[in-house]
């Protein structure tokens, strides 16, 4: 558990309600990683959604595509609420890291009793998918001409 | 004789607290090596870590301390927007590396492939350097359908720190 106002600082949830945070707070925990160290990989079995403290995340998606992660609130690892729950890209530490982690078990069943934080989360994650959508393409002709090995 | 006396008479009293010293001993050396076990294995991975670099670098390309010494380096990439990025000792010896990776991928390249063989060829911290060289901008990620590959920074140029 972590404290709601320190949660109630990350720009992920800045227009979330307080009760809400306070929910949200309650099933989060606080974990470092180091630098270079792997938060998860690609294809893997998604469990938990994890929010930027501070640091920086190399988000690596199997078509050669990366994505720098370094403003404190943004989300990682969305693929926990959405079917099939398996990890779209490998998330690795440039730098030490600090990130809130939330389970999809408990975020799952904070969502049945609160349909409206449900909701409001879920809007949340989709705006995500949507801007890291560009990321997921395939590579063009353009990519596909050099020679990445 | 019986009870205390037939204790005392056998050195009872002496073995007692000389099972009692190893046990207490035992235990205390158990306690200090779990604890220092993290340690331990910390030198363990570094000793691992060091003789794979030390592998790799007989095998492959030129050290990093070599192209550092190659002085300061203007990319070749003509742009208005000009400007020079200083740069210290080690990341100075990465950013040289990183370049000459980078080249066998062409002028763009992905970040995670470039990690990819910085790890292979015993690059030292080549995350904590990547990311100071995207943050200093002197690698920037390309617009539109290459959104997600990256380049080097067209009109910078890299110099070292005084």
């Amino acid at each position: 558990m972590v404290e709601a106002s320190e949660l109630r600082q990350s720009p992920f949830l800045a227009d979330i309600p307080d009760g809400d945070v306070q929910r949200l707070a309650e099933v989060a925990v606080l974990v470092h990683f180091n630098e270079s160290e792997v938060i998860f990989q690609a294809n893997t079995p998604a469990k938990n959604l994890y929010l930027l403290k501070s640091g920086s995340v190399l988000l690596s998606f199997p078509n050669g595509r990366s994505l720098v992660v370094r403003q404190a609130g943004q989300a990682l690892g969305w693929s926990s609420l959405v079917s099939p729950f398996h990890y779209t890209a490998t998330a690795v530490c440039l730098k030490d890291s600090v990130l809130y982690q939330f389970s999809n078990a408990e975020l799952f069943s904070l969502f049945r009793m609160d349909a409206g934080l449900a909701t409001r989360i879920t809007a949340k994650i989709e705006s995500v998918i949507q801007e890291r959508k560009p990321y997921r393409m395939p590579r063009t002709a353009h990519g596909e001409g050099e020679s990445r090995s | 004789m019986t009870g205390l006396s037939a204790i005392a008479a056998a050195n009872g009293w002496f073995i007692t607290v000389t099972g009692l010293v190893i046990v207490f001993t035992g235990l205390a050396v158990l306690a200090a090596f779990i604890a220092s076990l993290d340690k331990l294995l910390t030198l363990w991975d570094r000793g691992v870590a060091w003789l794979r670099r030390s592998r790799r670098r007989e095998s492959s390309g030129p050290e990093p301390e070599d192209l550092a010494h190659k002085g300061p380096v203007s990319l070749p990439r003509a742009d208005a927007s000009a400007r020079s990025v200083f740069l210290g000792g080690e990341t100075l010896e990465v950013y040289q590396y990183l370049q000459w990776l980078s080249r066998r991928q062409g002028d763009v390249f992905s970040l995670s492939r470039l990690l990819e063989q910085a790890e292979k060829r015993g690059i030292p911290r080549p995350h904590f350097h990547l990311d100071e060289l995207l943050a200093l901008g002197v690698i920037e990620e390309l617009p539109g359908d290459d959104r997600g590959f990256y380049r080097w920074t067209p009109g910078i140029t890299v110099q070292p720190e005084e």
